[in-house]
């Protein structure tokens, strides 16, 4: 809950806004795998199918209105290929949930041809009610920032175990709430914790909180 | 180089092709030894195979006349055209001086033959003439080979080649670099049948499996040995009482005032170390302890800039610098003529290294050397005795060449398809008669071949993924992107990010890895090449600092592999501690440790011959569970993941395994049971490979090896040396790509030989095996002690550990959340 907003953490990655039955999610990086393929690297590209399905289940379990999407839906000009390019289609063409895209780092040299899909594109932070939306972190936004562009995950070590975990960070001192990435094949960055700070963890299907403590702010 | 003349001549009369070389060797008032002739006739007679002699006894010119008599006898004009005989050497710090050994008799004697060398260091203008124009002998790394392969014209280059000679062929043999070398003679033998090859090689304890690796499998080696013995004396610096002496470390400062009092700053001394930053702390601390001789002193090891390392060098032999710290840099090759001392700070862990590196002393075919040992610990005592035993019976270690590693035979390929390109069937024959990969079956070359087209088995190809194509039955690659991005790629020596450092002014120091940077802020000192140095700046790829006066006692770190003790030299150990019970006179090494291993027996026990130790004790971490069975650190590290699936089995947890080269610790929970879950059944072999790969599979051993495996099969790119244009879009952990394999294609090669890799090399599953069968018939002694016991301490601070996990991952969140409020 931030001010007069509920917000949702969903263990399949994404944030749910229920008054507005509103999805948010951030770093999806389609066609990642066809631009490694494209240089010589054969990494499977079912990596996408599964993202999609991902992200189609989400809509069928939540009474999802519109989705905003910060940043970074596809990953790079070779990954544009026709096989990734028609799958977005027809996500966009069966889902009935309006789907608005926050051009981040990777999608901005695409936005020509970011064009011919049916969704809005915005290059700005958007202001919705008590939030700011963006894909790379705004500094001392005056109402809480959600955004992405981090990949942060949460690491564990202790003698006993090292547990490493996407998480959703949350900074109390900024306001600022960072989504963990939605690609099934994205990367991470681990985020250390402060007293201010506290980490969401993902474990299967479940969601774990992390307070950050003074001692802990290695 | 100098030769002792005691050698007499065969009464046979030389084959009248020697002449010239014969001639040389009497300008220079030489002999040839009785190897070097046999050498040079086995040349001539058309044959392959290996020279093993101790360094410094004329071995280069043992392999290398017998190609140039040849060369020069070729038509009575002299010499004909292109490339005819190829030198690798492993460092291509060494190329130089064997280029000027080589350069001598030609340049004295006027033959008519153009040497020249090819490495990472030489200009790009004049590799790509060389491309064009070979010379008769080329100098070279197997890197550089590969890369020269990957060139298109590469059998019409090498159509002329008469002889390879593979320089410290122990050295590679059983590494990737070794399997590289491998793939890439067999490759030339494709092109020039005829070629013959010469490997050279230290003593080793397998010179046949050895020899036919270097030659390939369908010739016959000859092996040729020097009859020259050299004798090793071991002694030792000790400490006054062992009281004050540490129970674990590997730094061995402790004992620097002594060392020093035992060396003299006018005596040439070569102090070997087994780390860089052990290295680096010994220079610290001996500059400290003499500084009106700072400019005799010197530290030599592989991060340092290469025109540093090449002075120091020059130093050693000119007399200027007296004492070198270094690591295993100078392990190899440069002749170091006036060395007269050799120190071991630390133990060296293997019977072979230790005798190559007493053997850098009294540099000349016959004499003594005298290694001075150095322990970092008090157990490292018994380390030295076992060492003397063992190289008293004269017991040495093998090397094997690795089973068919995908990885390295993907890269191959890949270099093939680059230059000339390759037929499948002509290729699998060559590859077969490799020792690596003669067991290579049809299936999995068909695998490699799919990876490499269409990236995936047939059912699963991506569409997009053109890597290797195949035009008339020849695979080639027209890409000229994916060409650029392999050539960069080519060799198997996996490292983490390493970046240049630099003064202000922009003079090289040397290279430093990432993660070390990573760690330092503006302002912080930390010590490297030697110096004390105030970190600036990183800037592309580039570290800036600048000298500094300012306190502080951070050393870099760098993550190379642990040495274990060698089979060999633990059957040497076992023996030493077996015999602490039963002897009655013991030498100094013994002596000097005998208070703390009454203190051993004192809160625990000292096992006998017939024993098995094994301790439990309950820390603040958890309840520990340590067992010695004195085999070396990765037979220790298989055992404790057996066991520890073992115990898991029983009762779920999470365990740390930690090991060490005398016996390892399982950490679990507080209170976990370890006695009572305890059985008969822990010895039992038959379910060895299964148990272990049970634990494996949930484990982040092959996870790690998949990293260097990655890098090479090249499917992790790490950008062009000198652009600064990144490639972003590239960038990916490998952890992350075995994540997606495992998920996806399970069956993937790479992913197979990563597990193989942790079971076979790390784990030394056939070790393993004997092992048990040994502790089954030892009497087990169970002693719980309040406090570690002196042989369990080193295990307990020097963790480099690894886990294992039967838990779910929400079982083990759950515990990190109870540990979470406590803190």
């Amino acid at each position: 809950m931030y001010r007069h907003t509920t917000l949702q953490l969903l263990p399949e990655r994404a944030l749910y806004l229920p008054q507005t039955q509103t999805l948010l999610l951030s770093d999806v990086h389609l066609g990642k795998a066809e631009t490694f393929q494209r240089a010589g690297i054969p990494i499977p590209h079912q990596v996408n199918q599964e993202t999609l399905h991902r992200l189609t289940q989400l809509c069928a379990m939540h009474p999802v209105q519109q989705m905003v999407i910060l940043g970074d839906l596809f990953h790079h000009s070779w990954g544009m290929v026709d096989a990734v390019v028609q799958a977005w289609h027809q996500f966009l063409q069966t889902t009935q949930v309006s789907v608005q895209l926050i051009v981040g780092n990777h999608d901005r040299p695409l936005i020509p041809a970011l064009q011919q899909f049916t969704m809005h594109c915005t290059t700005a932070p958007v202001q919705m009610q008590d939030l700011v939306l963006s894909h790379e972190p705004v500094a001392a936004a005056p109402r809480l920032n959600i955004c992405g562009h981090v990949h942060p995950c949460f690491r564990y070590k202790s003698k006993l175990d090292d547990i490493r975990l996407p998480c959703f960070f949350y900074d109390r001192a900024q306001p600022q709430l960072i989504l963990p990435s939605f690609g099934e094949f994205t990367g991470g960055y681990d985020v250390p914790l402060t007293a201010q700070s506290s980490a969401y963890a993902i474990a299967h299907h479940t969601i774990i909180a992390f307070d950050g403590t003074p001692t802990q702010s290695r | 180089m100098t030769f002792s003349n005691s050698k007499t001549i065969p009464e046979t009369t030389p084959d009248p092709r020697l002449q010239p070389i014969l001639d040389w060797f009497q300008t220079q008032g030489w002999l040839p030894l009785d190897f070097q002739q046999a050498a040079w006739q086995a040349v001539l007679a058309g044959r392959s195979g290996m020279i093993q002699v101790p360094t410094g006894s004329g071995k280069t010119y043992a392999a290398v006349m017998g190609a140039i008599a040849l060369m020069l006898s070729a038509t009575p004009k002299g010499p004909t055209k292109g490339l005819q005989l190829l030198y690798l050497t492993p460092l291509r710090a060494l190329s130089r001086d064997i280029e000027h050994s080589i350069c001598r008799p030609i340049e004295d004697m006027g033959w008519n033959l153009r040497v020249e060398s090819r490495t990472g260091d030489t200009p790009s203008t004049r590799k790509t003439r060389q491309l064009k124009n070979m010379p008769h002998i080329l100098i070279t790394t197997p890197e550089s080979l590969s890369v020269m392969l990957s060139y298109p014209g590469t059998a019409q280059r090498f159509a002329a080649l008469r002889c390879v000679v593979l320089d410290e062929w122990h050295e590679l043999l059983s590494s990737k670099r070794g399997t590289q070398t491998e793939l890439a003679l067999s490759h030339l033998r494709q092109v020039q049948p005829q070629m013959q090859t010469w490997a050279i090689s230290a003593t080793l304890g397998n010179s046949d499996e050895a020899a036919q690796a270097a030659v390939g499998r369908s010739t016959s080696p000859v092996i040729i040995r020097s009859g020259l013995t050299r004798e090793t004396v071991i002694k030792s610096v000790l400490p006054e009482s062992i009281d004050a002496f540490p129970w674990a470390g590997h730094l061995g400062l402790r004992l620097f005032e002594e060392l020093v009092a035992a060396l003299d700053i006018n005596r040439s001394t070569l102090i070997f170390t087994n780390t860089r930053s052990q290295s680096e702390r010994w220079f610290q601390a001996l500059s400290f302890a003499l500084p009106e001789h700072g400019d005799k002193l010197a530290l030599h090891h592989g991060s340092i800039d290469v025109k540093q390392r090449e002075a120091i060098e020059a130093g050693v032999k000119s007399g200027d610098i007296k004492w070198v710290v270094c690591t295993a840099s100078l392990d190899l090759g440069v002749d170091f003529q006036p060395v007269e001392r050799v120190v071991q700070i630390g133990s060296a862990k293997n019977l072979a290294r230790l005798l190559q590196r007493a053997g850098r002393s009294a540099h000349v075919p016959e004499g003594v050397s005298e290694i001075l040992f150095v322990p970092t610990h008090a157990l490292e005592l018994l380390e030295i005795s076992a060492f003397r035993n063992g190289l008293a019976a004269g017991d040495l270690e093998g090397r094997r060449s690795l089973l068919k590693p995908y990885d390295v035979l993907v890269q191959h390929l890949v270099t093939l398809a680059c230059g000339d390109g390759f037929v499948p069937e002509q290729a699998l024959a060559s590859l077969r008669d490799t020792l690596a990969y003669a067991t290579l079956t049809d299936d999995e070359f068909r695998w490699i071949l799919d990876f490499i087209t269409t990236g995936g088995t047939c059912l699963n190809a991506y569409p997009r993924y053109k890597k290797v194509v195949c035009e008339d039955g020849k695979f080639i690659i027209s890409d000229a992107q994916i060409m650029k991005m392999h050539r960069v790629g080519i060799g198997t020596i996996a490292s983490n990010q390493s970046l240049r450092m630099v003064y202000t002014n922009r003079r090289d120091i040397g290279q430093v890895e990432e993660g070390f940077v990573s760690r330092l802020k503006k302002g912080d000192v930390f010590f490297f090449a030697g110096r004390q140095l105030e970190f600036f700046m990183v800037k592309d790829m580039v570290v800036y600092v600048k000298n500094t006066t300012k306190k502080s006692t951070v050393t870099p770190i760098w993550y190379g592999g642990n040495l274990t003790i060698s089979d060999t030299l633990s059957t040497y150990l076992r023996q030493e501690i077996g015999a602490l019970r039963t002897t009655e006179t013991f030498n100094d090494e013994i002596t000097c440790l005998a208070p703390l291993l009454a203190t051993q027996d004192r809160l625990s026990q000292l096992p006998a011959t017939d024993e098995l130790l094994i301790e439990t004790c309950q820390t603040r971490d958890g309840q520990h569970l340590y067992v010695f069975p004195f085999e070396g650190r990765f037979v220790h590290e298989g055992l404790g993941f057996l066991w520890g699936y073992r115990f898991s089995t029983q009762q779920r947890a999470t365990f740390t395994v930690s090991v060490n080269d005398y016996g390892f610790e399982i950490l679990a929970p507080k209170g976990y049971p370890f006695q009572d879950l305890f059985s008969d059944a822990f010895f039992d072999a038959s379910t060895l490979e299964s148990d272990l790969k049970s634990s494996l599979n949930i484990s982040e051993l092959t996870s790690r090896k998949f990293r260097a495996i990655a890098q090479i099969s090249g499917l992790v790119f790490k950008g062009y040396p000198s652009s600064k244009k990144t490639v972003s879009q590239l960038q990916v952990s490998s952890s992350l790509l075995f994540d997606v394999f495992t998920k996806y294609e399970p069956d993937n090669l790479l992913l197979h030989q990563a597990e193989q890799e942790v079971l076979r090399d790390q784990l030394e599953a056939h070790r393993l095996a004997n092992t048990l069968h040994r502790l089954r018939h030892l009497s087990l002694v169970w002693k719980t002690t309040r406090r570690p016991s002196p042989f369990a301490f080193p295990l307990l601070v020097e963790r480099l550990s690894s886990r294992l996990s039967n838990e779910s991952l929400l079982e083990r969140i759950e515990r990190l959340k109870q540990q979470w409020g406590k803190l």
